[in-house]
């Protein structure tokens, strides 16, 4: 693993940037993918019903 | 929806609230008049490409208008259809008025100047340069300060808001918002030379990378995740149903904020650029396929059940075809940055088709039917023509539809000309205008399939224009309950919440499993799967509590989702970009010498940026046995080292320029900047004959030069101040070299300078561009 690593980062050192940020996103993803997975079904629903409550002009006569 | 989330809380006062909409109806009108005219300047630049004598005017040529057409859609058309339906959607969503009704007119008004004044500028010539952001420093400058105005009120509104969810419209919002200032800053970082002349701070591969991170991106947050917001608002509205899944546009939008912005380099694929950053690009591109799929299926699915509808309305129409527009567009990304596919399609119209079936099936499609939808209840009255705006999304859809087939077969068949040899190896198209007139039929194909979208598009102007004239303007109300305060959490309690320090943990571990050897990865490994699963025990046990979980306290905290938001882009964009533009310039030494333009070379390169010869001409000459043969050796990362903007290009309607110098002598330049079918029949380059009146000022070029020396480029102070004695005796040989050929040229003609420019191209270092050999060139232009 550490020989493969320094090869990569004998470009430069600075790759170690890319992969944190990489290291950074998948975990953060993971993470909102595993809660909003968890979500019981109905939990969301009356967010999703957001842009449905309407402003009392907005029908069409 | 305020009263479901506010049901559970204590009312405390009940509002009336008439929310803003006379912005949205103005921004509806902008987008409507101005998407008329990018679509009139498409059609005018596509008959151009198919009729080269529909170049009249230096003003009104391609290389100019181009830029111009490109602006006027993304900026113009969609840039104000965005801005209506953010207006329109947010003040719905989070119940409150928009705050300030001025910075909404300086919003508005302000960003049809900065359209007039690109109007004015592109066809005068004041570029940078640089595609998609073309415009001159100070507007720059202005775009900055307006959409920092449009920040400030729609924030603004959201601190107001009596709806405390935010909506996953709103989300894409704040993305869109975010984003689109790091990257405009970012990429318009110049040194200027004049009022409305400037150099890239950047240079030849760093520059590459800054463009096509912005470029990409432009497309990503400017072209897309508004639109989506805008999906997810308005699809739901015009089905009466909720979105599909919610669930879905959450892993949807988190997905496609993280993943979009790392996907740039795909537009750099087999050029000079560093492998591992064409690798980065290529595989988070791929990636992309998923989200972006995700939440097309997600707008599609939300008609299930409704399709009865979708046959009688045409709003309904335009939004389930823009959305299958979309992932019809967002599979063929992917594909096209595969790099042996890239390989193939790179340069081609391949890839105009592509972004067409973006701009007028996604965005335009998304547009009409919001304006359908919109324009109606903005004005309380019915639309004029429910048949007309039908007959609007067949002729639009058969016009995208012949544009993208025309501009499909037109690139895989260049592409594949290009590559041609036979048994020997030898090209079998060697000619690079055989290639042009073998796929003109698709121009003309082209040509009808924008004519017919136009006219749709004129068909909905009318449409509109007379609903709105039946009706009177109509402004939203509601009544909003707004809940007792409830005490504010903490931010350091967000900050300091538990997946914060999860990830902080696990990111810590992450590092040293990377640094160990094999006994403490293993160890690290090992430590990090049990974090892993520590914290999601710990998730689901807290989720039993009734208190809030992190996520829906953040939510309810813009400020500090707005920040976050930005820290997700930042990751990708500026860490990703940051190396990158850090090793380009150590690469480029290391790739060995590069040459010196001279400061009449540079007045050159200026011609050649102002008249958009960029659009038309890549310089970039791609590590593949058949462009060496067509072209010459491969072009290094040192090569475009100097260039203030780089110039690679994206397109290639003419030949590459990387190695042009010396090939033809400058009687032959000469020759085929007056009339290039002379030389080339069959070409669709226009004339410059403009080049031999158009003067240059030799003092200027001391001021380029300056500029030039303080963005990097190794200039003696000596070769400064020594720049325009140094032009007008470079001029004086090329003159002297045209003068031998029997043609006449003042010495301190455009022509000269673009002549000595070409010459230059590709020549190794301390070689000067004297004339090329002095091979005759006969009255007809054939050597």
């Amino acid at each position: 693993m550490s020989r493969m690593m320094g090869e990569l980062f004998q470009s430069s050192p600075l790759l170690i940037w890319p992969v944190i940020s990489l290291s950074i996103f998948l975990l953060t993803f993971l993470a909102v993918l595993v809660v909003t997975l968890r979500k019981k079904p109905g939990e969301l629903d009356p967010l999703a019903a957001l842009p449905l409550a309407d402003d009392e002009n907005a029908r069409q006569p | 929806m305020t009263s479901a989330v506010s049901a559970q809380e204590k009312p405390l006062v009940e509002k009336r609230i008439t929310y803003n909409d006379s912005i949205a109806r103005w921004f509806v009108g902008a987008s409507v008049g101005w998407s008329l005219v990018a679509l009139l300047l498409g059609v005018i630049v596509a008959l151009q490409l198919a009729f080269q004598g529909a170049n009249v005017h230096p003003m009104l040529s391609y290389g100019r208008l181009r830029p111009l057409h490109t602006n006027a859609a993304i900026f113009a058309f969609v840039g104000n259809m965005l801005f209506a339906g953010v207006y329109y959607s947010t003040q719905r969503l989070v119940k409150a008025r928009l705050p300030s009704d001025t910075l909404a007119k300086v919003h508005f008004w302000g960003w049809q100047l900065i359209i007039v004044s690109a109007a004015l500028t592109l066809p005068l010539g004041f570029t940078q340069g640089k595609e998609y952001a073309e415009l001159a420093w100070p507007i720059d400058i202005a775009i900055a300060v307006v959409w920092v105005v449009f920040a400030i009120n729609f924030f603004w509104m959201l601190a107001n808001r009596a709806e405390k969810h935010l909506y996953v419209a709103v989300w894409f919002y704040i993305a869109t918002i975010v984003t689109v200032a790091v990257l405009h800053i970012v990429n318009s970082l110049v040194i200027p030379v004049g009022l409305l002349k400037s150099y890239s701070l950047f240079g030849g591969a760093q520059d590459a990378l800054v463009q096509w991170w912005y470029g990409h991106n432009a497309v990503a947050f400017f072209l897309t995740t508004p639109i989506l917001g805008i999906m997810y608002y308005f699809v739901p509205k015009a089905a009466d149903r909720p979105v599909y899944s919610y669930r879905l546009s959450i892993i949807h939008f988190w997905a496609l904020v993280f993943v979009y912005i790392w996907a740039g380099p795909h537009h750099l694929l087999n050029t000079a650029l560093p492998e591992w950053a064409q690798s980065l690009g290529m595989v988070f591109s791929v990636m992309l396929w998923a989200p972006s799929w995700g939440g097309m299926l997600n707008g599609l699915f939300t008609l299930r059940g409704a399709w009865d509808k979708v046959r009688a309305d045409p709003i309904l129409k335009f939004f389930a075809a823009g959305v299958t527009f979309y992932g019809m567009a967002t599979f063929e990304g992917p594909l096209l940055s595969i790099r042996a596919v890239s390989g193939l399609a790179h340069y081609t119209d391949w890839i105009v088709g592509h972004v067409h079936s973006g701009a007028l099936g996604w965005n335009g499609f998304m547009a009409a039917g919001m304006f359908y939808w919109m324009v109606p209840r903005l004005f309380g009255t019915k639309l004029h023509s429910t048949r007309l705006a039908e007959l609007h999304f067949w002729i639009g859809t058969i016009g995208i539809l012949l544009y993208m087939v025309s501009m499909w077969i037109a690139g895989v068949t260049q592409g594949l000309m290009w590559r041609a040899a036979d048994s020997e190896g030898t090209l079998v198209y060697s000619s690079f205008v055989e290639t042009v007139i073998a796929i003109r039929p698709m121009y003309y194909m082209r040509l009808i399939g924008g004519l017919m979208y136009l006219t749709g598009m004129i068909m909905m102007a009318y449409n509109l224009f007379v609903t709105a004239k039946s009706g009177a303007p109509v402004d939203g109300e509601a009544t909003v309950v707004v809940p007792e305060a409830e005490p504010e959490v903490k931010w350091s309690r967000l900050i300091a919440g538990r997946p914060v320090i999860v990830s902080a943990v696990v990111l810590g571990l992450l590092i040293m499993f990377g640094r160990g050897n094999v006994l403490t990865s293993v160890a690290f490994l090992v430590l990090l799967v049990a974090v892993g699963a520590g914290a999601l025990f710990i998730e689901a046990i807290s989720k039993r509590s009734a208190e809030p979980t992190w996520h829906r306290l953040l939510e309810g905290r813009a400020l500090l989702f707005t920040v976050l938001t930005v820290g997700a882009v930042l990751i990708g964009g500026v860490v990703q970009i940051i190396p990158a533009v850090l090793i380009a310039p150590e690469k480029a030494e290391e790739g060995g010498e590069t040459r010196l333009a001279s400061p009449l070379e540079i007045a050159g390169r200026d011609i050649y940026i102002r008249e958009g010869c960029y659009t038309c001409h890549s310089q970039m000459i791609r590590p593949f046995d058949f462009e060496a043969k067509r072209y010459g050796d491969a072009s290094t990362i040192a090569d475009s080292r100097f260039d203030h903007p780089f110039q690679w290009g994206s397109k290639r309607t003419g030949p590459d320029l990387a190695r042009e110098g010396r090939k033809n002598p400058n009687a032959w330049h000469y020759l085929h900047f007056m009339n290039p079918p002379e030389l080339s029949p069959g070409s669709n380059m226009p004339s410059y004959k403009h080049f031999e009146t158009g003067k240059v000022d030799f003092a200027d070029t001391e001021s380029s030069l300056r500029a030039l020396k303080a963005v990097g480029v190794p200039y003696s102070v000596e070769q400064v101040q020594r720049a325009p004695a140094a032009a007008k005796k470079q001029a004086e040989t090329i003159v002297k070299d045209l003068a031998e050929q029997g043609i006449t040229v003042a010495v301190d003609s455009e022509m000269v300078a673009i002549i000595a420019y070409m010459q230059s191209l590709g020549l190794p270092p301390e070689q000067e561009a004297a004339p090329a050999s002095p091979t005759q060139v006969n009255a007809s232009g054939l050597r």
